[in-house]
């Protein structure tokens, strides 16, 4: 006779979250935007619109047709109450539906943007800070700790020049160089913070390469769930933007905030913090048992899922207003 | 597929066995992944896995050339509270493409590591085991040592020595075989007083298994090593109670009751620790050194008393 024993302690749970097909991002809003009037806002939903529903199509087009007529896809929008403050929720979150609604769209979930620096008390971007492993150089045998800057990121070798002037003195100046580059490089650096005294000033990039691994439902803190939209019928919007939880779900019944893949339609200013999110996202190493997981149910949902990240996301950038 | 690793044991630096609590905190080296803790039979902590990005040349036996592009596993393991352990690990396979791919391609994998270049699993796994210093080449060994001073490095620990020993280091190869009826023994060869090698087969699936059997083999070498080295260093004077005093009986305390070979590994490889057993005999010696040991301590114990009766 066998006797099973196990102890709880030992083992690695990770907890699966709802996931969509696909979650389209709507937008992001700032001050300014918000600022110019419902006008600016209605504008830019009559741009996004026709792209939303043409992700729909193309990102899908890769799954079985009777998955694709069941397709969960939900629709999310970004707010800025990081950087500044303005106006309150109660007010900003009627004229952004309305405006939405106007062009078509139904937002299904609004997220704060200091959501991502910590959320429910999960400090998520020191989370995603640990988990950062930054490509290495041609020669990387694992016998130095990786060359990092604190609070910088780059997608390739700094020139020598910048980091030891003393020592570059007399010689000739050599260049970054963007590693897997074709040919030639486009070298970027991307802050990820700086700190003020004892604060630390997250940069809208990391941020924003945290929002689209929220969306991709790759993060946990202590094998839980990172992701709990709360319902508007449980929390009005109210005055203060710290009594807004950190995903308010605007609809109900609307399908998981995490999607296997994410669509993002968004104005051609965003394409530099973009390209940085890409920068981080493709030097984030996910948990594989998570990684596991989603492609284990994408498979099950009729979608192939990719183990890498950064081709679960997909762009759109639209000139104007 | 061939798995390469290499494993640095060492006490810690602290002069009490350290609490459940305080190994968990220890080796929370990644926030937002747990520790796992398990207290039966005996206390064993596992930290998260940390990575470490590479793209060098790998050592072969035959010298001929094979880059390898991914990331390294690494982990910290605290048994008994007492004894730590570096252990760094990469799954070795034939790569997709004739160049390096996108970084995210590697992250995808934790752990493995691709090679650029002929896969040759025998010349791989040879020329890890019996290569020297790595020069240039992949280093699991500088992965373990960093992952052990992080952890020495710790506000938590009073970095009091508490019983002199040595870091050993172990390196091993896990040829990747189809089927369970494709495995082979292991082969354990001690190279020096402090490197040792370990060459075993495994099926795909058992990756996770493979490495904690590695690290207990490791885990149970260092403590009889270090036993021996003890018991060594005070043969030189065995009959003086200071001996006794100072360098016998902390073994006592640190190190017996840590002594459990097979835990924490699983029943697959267990045969594989049966066969060590019975050669070299790694329990026979142990029991051997720990009586004799005892049976010092105990005569110093009635000299002592003898003594005092006398006075």
């Amino acid at each position: 006779m066998d006797t099973t024993f196990r102890e709880l302690a030992a083992e690695s749970r990770i907890e699966a979250v709802p996931l969509s097909h696909l979650s389209i991002e709507l937008g992001h809003l700032y001050m300014e935007d918000f600022a110019a009037g419902p006008d600016r806002l209605r504008s830019q939903f009559t741009h996004v619109a026709p792209w939303a529903r043409t992700a729909k199509e193309t990102i899908l087009a890769g799954a079985k047709p009777e998955q694709r007529r069941k397709a969960r896809v939900s629709t999310c929008f970004l707010i800025d109450d990081y950087f500044t403050r303005f106006s309150s929720p109660a007010q900003v979150v009627p004229v952004l539906r309305a405006a939405a609604q106007d062009a078509g769209l139904e937002i299904d979930y609004l997220a704060r943007e200091s959501a991502c620096a910590s959320a429910n008390g999960v400090p998520l971007a020191e989370l995603v800070a640990g988990r950062l492993t930054p490509l290495p150089p041609e020669e990387t045998n694992g016998s130095r700790p990786p060359v990092q800057e604190t609070g910088w990121l780059p997608n390739g070798s700094r020139s020598p020049g910048n980091h030891d002037r003393e020592a570059m003195r007399g010689k000739d100046w050599l260049p970054p160089s963007e590693i897997g580059a074709r040919n030639h490089s486009v070298f970027v650096d991307v802050e990820l913070w700086h700190d003020r005294g004892r604060n630390r000033l997250y940069s809208c990039a990391f941020l924003a390469a945290i929002w689209q691994l929220l969306r991709l439902g790759v993060l946990r803190s202590d094998g839980a769930s990172v992701v709990r939209p709360v319902p508007v019928s449980e929390h009005e919007p109210t005055e203060n933007w710290d009594d807004l939880p950190p995903i308010l779900q605007l609809r109900d019944n609307a399908p998981p905030f995490c999607g296997y893949r994410t669509f993002s339609v968004l104005p051609s200013r965003f394409l530099q913090v973009e390209h940085a999110v890409r920068v981080i996202l493709s030097q984030v190493v996910p948990q594989p048992e998570i990684l596991d997981q989603i492609t284990e149910r994408g498979a099950r949902d009729g979608m192939a899922v990719s183990r890498d990240v950064t081709e679960r996301v997909d762009y759109v950038f639209f000139n104007g207003r | 597929m061939l798995v390469l690793g290499e494993i640095r044991t060492c006490m810690l630096q602290n002069s009490t066995p350290l609490g459940r609590l305080v190994v968990a905190e220890l080796l929370k080296l990644m926030p937002g992944e747990r520790v796992r803790l398990s207290d039966r039979p005996v206390a064993h902590a596992v930290s998260p896995t940390i990575t470490t990005g590479v793209d060098c040349q790998l050592r072969t036996a035959s010298r001929s050339r094979c880059r390898g592009v991914g990331t390294v596993a690494a982990r910290a393991v605290v048994t008994g509270g007492r004894v730590l352990q570096g252990s760094a690990y990469v799954r070795l396979m034939p790569g997709v493409a004739d160049h390096r791919l996108a970084w995210s391609h590697y992250l995808a994998m934790l752990g493995v590591v691709q090679t650029i270049g002929k896969f040759n699993v025998p010349d791989l796994a040879d020329g890890f085991l019996t290569g020297h210093e790595p020069g240039d080449t992949l280093d699991l060994g500088a992965v373990s040592d960093r992952i052990v001073g992080t952890v020495q490095r710790a506000p938590q620990l009073d970095h009091v020595t508490a019983l002199r020993s040595r870091r050993t280091r172990m390196r091993w190869a896990a040829v990747v075989v189809e089927s369970d009826a494709d495995r082979a023994g292991g082969e354990l060869v001690i190279v020096d007083d402090i490197v040792r090698t370990f060459k075993l087969t495994a099926c795909a699936g058992d990756l996770d298994k493979v490495v904690a059997f590695c690290e207990n083999l490791a885990l149970h070498d260092w403590i009889l090593t270090t036993l021996l080295n003890i018991v060594e260093r005070a043969e030189i004077d065995w009959t003086s109670d200071v001996v006794a005093e100072t360098r016998l009986r902390p073994v006592v305390g640190n190190l017996l009751h840590l002594w459990m070979p097979g835990a924490h590994v699983d029943e697959a490889f267990l045969p594989l620790w049966h066969s060590l057993e019975r050669k070299p005999g790694f329990t026979r010696q142990w029991e051997a050194t720990v009586a004799r040991i005892r049976d010092q301590l105990t005569l110093s114990t009635i000299a002592a008393l003898t003594s005092a009766d006398r006075r």
